[in-house]
């Protein structure tokens, strides 16, 4: 090995050697540098608070904390005071209002069973009085009775009336007859019995016609009645659905006063 | 007005009436058959007609029963209403043609109270046979007969006046399932 190569190995090592040199110097200086930050810190902090006035701050911490502690506790009895007695006044209010209501109530159904009961009264009242339709139906049933009888005594008379106008039917044919044995002499004579024979067919044809008449006259007469007859029968079924009905009402009013 | 289903229900509830009210003569043909006029032998001016009503608020039905007075018919009435003495006459006659329509009309009634709220029945009047020919006075909105017979024997003559108030339409319908039950096939029915 030649001197060049030592020397130039030498001056490497020489020049490592400086590089880290410089290095390790510029890390004792920062750590250095931050130990007197510190140490400054510390000289302030030792300046400023004492651990006998953190002590004493602690103290009056704690001194004031009960004390807010004892008042809040004050402030929750007085406040739960308070409560109660808004509530026991809010019941008292309450029960007055319930037994108020309850009073008006009462008062109200009281007023309305009394409406209730008097109109039940008058609707009984009436639905007796409907029933007298029966009292009309009789009533009506004689009265048809005495139209019955009436038609029965016209039929009567009708009947007499064409046997008499069937008399003098005969009669007038007699009457021409004897006029025509007569000759000349009955000739007025025969002239009136043709006129007495065809008035005397027209009253007999007029007899026939009031039969009739009278016949539709019982029909339309009995079947009218029986139409009121039987309507009736009818009201006085839908009056006594009506009775019954209105007595439901009524036990349902009483059921609903003896529950009050 | 009155629609046909009103009119076919009418006929029927008396035509069923007729048959149940002469069931006691069961073992007799029973026939119902449509009529126009009363047959003529059947013609008595002496003879009562029995009148009946039977009203609703819109309208009523006038049912004329002119039971015929021969001796078969009346027997044959003697024999429904278990009356003794088979020669009805006078006073026993008016009370039991009055009987027989009352139950004739009352199952009809009956039925109708199933279909209408309200229906009423009138009593029975009686009136001259006359009276039948003059039954277009009425001015029924619909006028049906029908004669019964038993045996070939005619009975009577029914004749049902449909009255319907104006303006007012009678509708109405009746299940037929009893007309099953009752007929056998020898049963007509109009």
């Amino acid at each position: 090995m030649d001197v060049s190569v030592l020397l130039l190995v030498g001056s490497g090592l020489v020049l490592a050697m400086v590089f880290f040199w410089r290095r390790w110097s510029a890390a004792r200086r920062s750590i250095k540098s931050k130990l007197y930050e510190y140490d400054q810190l510390i000289l302030d902090l030792d300046g400023r608070v004492k651990v006998e006035d953190i002590a004493s701050l602690l103290n009056l911490l704690e001194s004031e904390t009960d004390d807010l502690r004892t008042r809040l506790a004050e402030k929750s009895d007085a406040h739960e005071q308070m409560l109660a007695k808004v509530a026991e006044q809010f019941s008292a209010e309450r029960d007055e209002l319930i037994v108020q209501t309850r009073h008006d109530h009462v008062l109200k159904i009281t007023n309305l069973h009394n409406a209730l009961v008097n109109g039940h009264t008058l609707l009984k009242d009436d639905v007796e009085s409907l029933l007298g339709i029966v009292q009309i139906l009789d009533r009506w049933h004689d009265e048809m009775q005495t139209i019955y009888l009436n038609n029965c005594d016209l039929k009567a008379q009708n009947e007499e009336f064409a046997r008499l106008v069937k008399s003098l039917v005969i009669l007038a044919i007699n009457g021409s007859i004897e006029a025509a044995r007569s000759g000349e002499h009955g000739r007025g004579f025969a002239v009136v019995a043709n006129e007495m024979r065809d008035l005397a067919r027209a009253s007999e044809k007029l007899a026939e016609n009031y039969k009739q008449n009278l016949h539709k006259n019982d029909l339309i007469t009995t079947t009218t009645f029986q139409d009121l007859q039987a309507s009736g029968n009818m009201i006085r079924t839908v009056v006594f659905g009506l009775k019954s009905t209105t007595n439901n009402v009524l036990a349902i009013i009483d059921t609903a006063n003896s529950s009050l | 007005m009155i629609t046909e289903n009103a009119i076919a229900a009418i006929g029927w509830l008396f035509e069923k009436s007729a048959r149940e009210n002469l069931s006691s003569l069961s073992q007799h043909d029973c026939k119902v058959m449509p009529l126009l006029d009363t047959p003529k032998q059947y013609v008595d001016e002496k003879h009562s007609l029995v009148a009946l009503n039977i009203a609703s608020y819109s309208f009523r039905i006038v049912v004329l029963l002119d039971y015929y007075p021969t001796a078969a018919a009346l027997g044959y009435l003697a024999d429904v209403l278990r009356i003794a003495d088979k020669k009805l006459a006078g006073q026993a006659l008016f009370d039991a043609q009055g009987e027989f329509i009352n139950m004739l009309c009352g199952v009809v009634n009956r039925r109708l109270s199933t279909e209408f709220r309200h229906v009423g029945m009138s009593t029975p009047f009686f009136l001259s046979s006359a009276c039948g020919s003059y039954v277009a006075i009425l001015k029924p909105t619909h006028a049906q007969s029908f004669e019964v017979s038993i045996d070939n024997t005619p009975l009577f003559k029914l004749t049902l006046c449909t009255c319907v108030a104006s303006g007012t339409t009678l509708d109405f319908h009746v299940a037929r399932t009893e007309q099953e039950e009752v007929s056998t096939g020898e049963l007509e029915f109009f």
